[in-house]
């Protein structure tokens, strides 16, 4: 009976000790409850069957090894958007990550790749990365061991990265996306992630982030601040009244994706989507926590606002309500338009920003 | 919002990633010191109230990413500052050789209206590290350093232990409330707002 059980419903992560959450963060605060929610016991039993039910559909979706995963999204793409909007089960999320993201392919296409840029190259940004590594998810029981095993496969993700797009190199905030995805798969996985994230195996190529001039960044938060000022008018102004923009609160959001200082089980919830349907979802999540506090944003002045904008009260960020919320938002058509615009005004962008359909390995060294 | 703009004095940190300019302003408002900061990413501010001859200002210190690539989300922090806080590592020699870019840095993008007496502060952080016996830069040649850039106070802190951090930013804070009252004497009662070439606003430029 217990055997059947473990195999029916498998929970993702571990039931984690006292002291930390079950994402394996340390609790700040032992009164806060796991993913911000207090659940009663038939709750949580609820909840459970729930879940269980949703891994043997997820499980089914995507086949043994994701042998039906191709097939189902190309019959089904509906369905699966629809599931994914859900949240992916945690104990399938690695493995849905790379199917969604394109890594997979990546790696099965590089064998022995990953392995040499890690042992053989030496990277520029070794001192860089080695000073930065204490400082990602500091709270966090994998990253928290000085040179553990979190630390070293965080180094070696990001070292291998520096190698292999030299133009990029290592820029802080990659760190955070590297650490994320390493509490959900192994290092070589994490690296391939990244490379379809960076390089635009899927969607388009996010590495304009971290390039000099961080010309995608500038790119993002001038369609954001024209969302705001379309969708959210007065707020809008009262940003403009208060020389509030959105450098100052939302570069994280992009730069990141939300995994900096965002509540982690909102991050994963939002990465589920971004990895599916792209960066857009970054700017519905922005407009959507800025609709929820709307009227009390409005009122703030120029501190309290910043303030407000860097620490969003703990209810707006329940991914249940900020995410149905963000749905519903439409920008596809304006968000096009609006990097149009940009473009016009600063000149087109020669290799980010664009879905650029070269090669996505040109830096690889032979020797 | 004339009285706003008396009370309000924007301070801006700048360094080299790693030399502790969070835990820094952390350890001055907070009294604080932790060793999980997480890297900075963009900018992060905190505000704090300091009186003088019985006159309450808002020190608003803006904290910056390291990163080189990070300054060109800077300049929207630069405009608008009372005073400039340089950071180096008393126990990295990089970090104190890249002041003067930074500093240099701040002037363009800033582009203060009289920039030879721009104040500026210089920290140097982590003198508590392996009981200073892995300091590279001396206190000697910071000074002579700061002396050579028109006698910028010089202070050596460290966040960690808390020392020197209230009278740094003491000094900050003075150095600021002047640079923001000798402006005014240049201005007239009345402000443009709409006016771009206003030498400073009261949170950024817009």
């Amino acid at each position: 009976m217990e055997k059947k059980r473990i195999d029916d419903y498998e929970p993702g992560p571990v039931p984690s000790p006292r002291g930390l959450d079950r994402f394996g963060f340390i609790k700040q605060d032992a009164n806060t409850s796991e993913g911000g929610v207090k659940t009663s016991r038939s709750a949580h039993e609820h909840e459970r069957i729930k879940e269980g039910r949703r891994v043997r559909k997820w499980r089914k979706m995507i086949g043994v090894g994701g042998s039906d995963w191709k097939h189902y999204l190309r019959r089904k793409p509906y369905v699966v958007k629809r599931r994914i909007r859900k949240g992916i089960p945690d104990c399938l999320r690695g493995f849905v990550w790379q199917l969604i993201s394109g890594s997979r392919d990546l790696l099965l296409m590089n064998p022995g790749v990953y392995e040499q840029l890690v042992i053989y190259e030496t990277s520029a940004s070794e001192l860089d990365i080695i000073r930065d590594i204490s400082r990602t998810f500091p709270s966090h029981v994998f990253f928290q061991q000085r040179h553990g095993p979190g630390q070293r496969s965080l180094y070696n993700v990001l070292k291998a990265y520096s190698v292999f797009d030299r133009d990029v190199g290592y820029v802080q905030g990659m760190g955070f996306l590297a650490g994320l995805l390493l509490l959900y798969m192994s290092e070589e996985d994490a690296f391939w992630l990244l490379v379809a994230l960076l390089k635009g195996a899927v969607h388009a190529p996010m590495e304009g982030l971290y390039l000099t001039g961080l010309p995608l960044v500038q790119q993002y938060l001038f369609q954001f601040e024209r969302l705001v000022r379309e969708r959210l008018p007065k707020l809008g102004e009262h940003f403009s009244e208060e020389c509030i923009n959105p450098s100052m609160y939302a570069s994280q959001w992009f730069i990141t994706v939300f995994s900096y200082s965002f509540p982690f089980h909102l991050a994963l919830r939002i990465w589920d989507v971004f990895l599916y349907e792209g960066v857009k979802i970054v700017f519905k999540v922005g407009l959507a926590l800025l609709m929820y506090c709307h009227d009390d944003l409005v009122k703030l002045p120029f501190e309290k606002l910043i303030h407000a904008l860097k620490n969003f009260p703990e209810d707006a960020m329940n991914p249940d309500t900020l995410l149905p919320l963000a749905y519903s938002i439409k920008i596809t058509k304006r968000l096009e338009e609006l990097k149009e615009e940009y473009e016009k005004k600063n000149g087109k962008m020669s290799r980010s920003g664009e879905h650029s359909k070269k090669p996505i390995l040109p830096s690889i060294h032979s020797n | 919002m004339p009285s706003r703009r008396r009370t309000l004095l924007k301070v801006i940190i700048l360094g080299d990633s790693g030399v502790g300019k969070t835990s820094l302003m952390n350890q001055y408002v907070n009294k604080k010191f932790s060793n999980q900061y997480k890297a900075t990413i963009g900018a992060d501010f905190l505000t704090k109230e300091v009186q003088f001859e019985d006159r309450l200002f808002t020190l608003q210190i803006w904290d910056t990413a390291g990163q080189e690539r990070f300054q060109s989300l800077g300049v929207a922090f630069y405009r608008g500052a009372d005073c400039c806080v340089l950071v180096y590592d008393v126990n990295s020699m990089k970090s104190f050789d890249n002041l003067n870019n930074w500093r240099e840095e701040f002037l363009i993008q800033a582009n203060p209206s009289d920039p030879e007496n721009f104040p500026f502060v210089v920290i140097g952080n982590k003198i508590d590290i392996d009981g200073g016996n892995s300091r590279v830069v001396s206190e000697k040649k910071a000074r002579a350093w700061c002396a050579s850039k028109g006698n910028i106070p010089y202070f050596e802190t460290s966040a960690k232990e808390g020392i020197n951090v209230e009278e740094a930013f003491q000094t900050i804070a003075k150095d600021a409330l002047k640079s923001g009252e000798e402006e005014e004497l240049y201005l007239p009662d009345t402000i443009d707002v709409g006016n771009s070439n206003q030498p400073r606003s009261t949170g950024c430029e817009c």
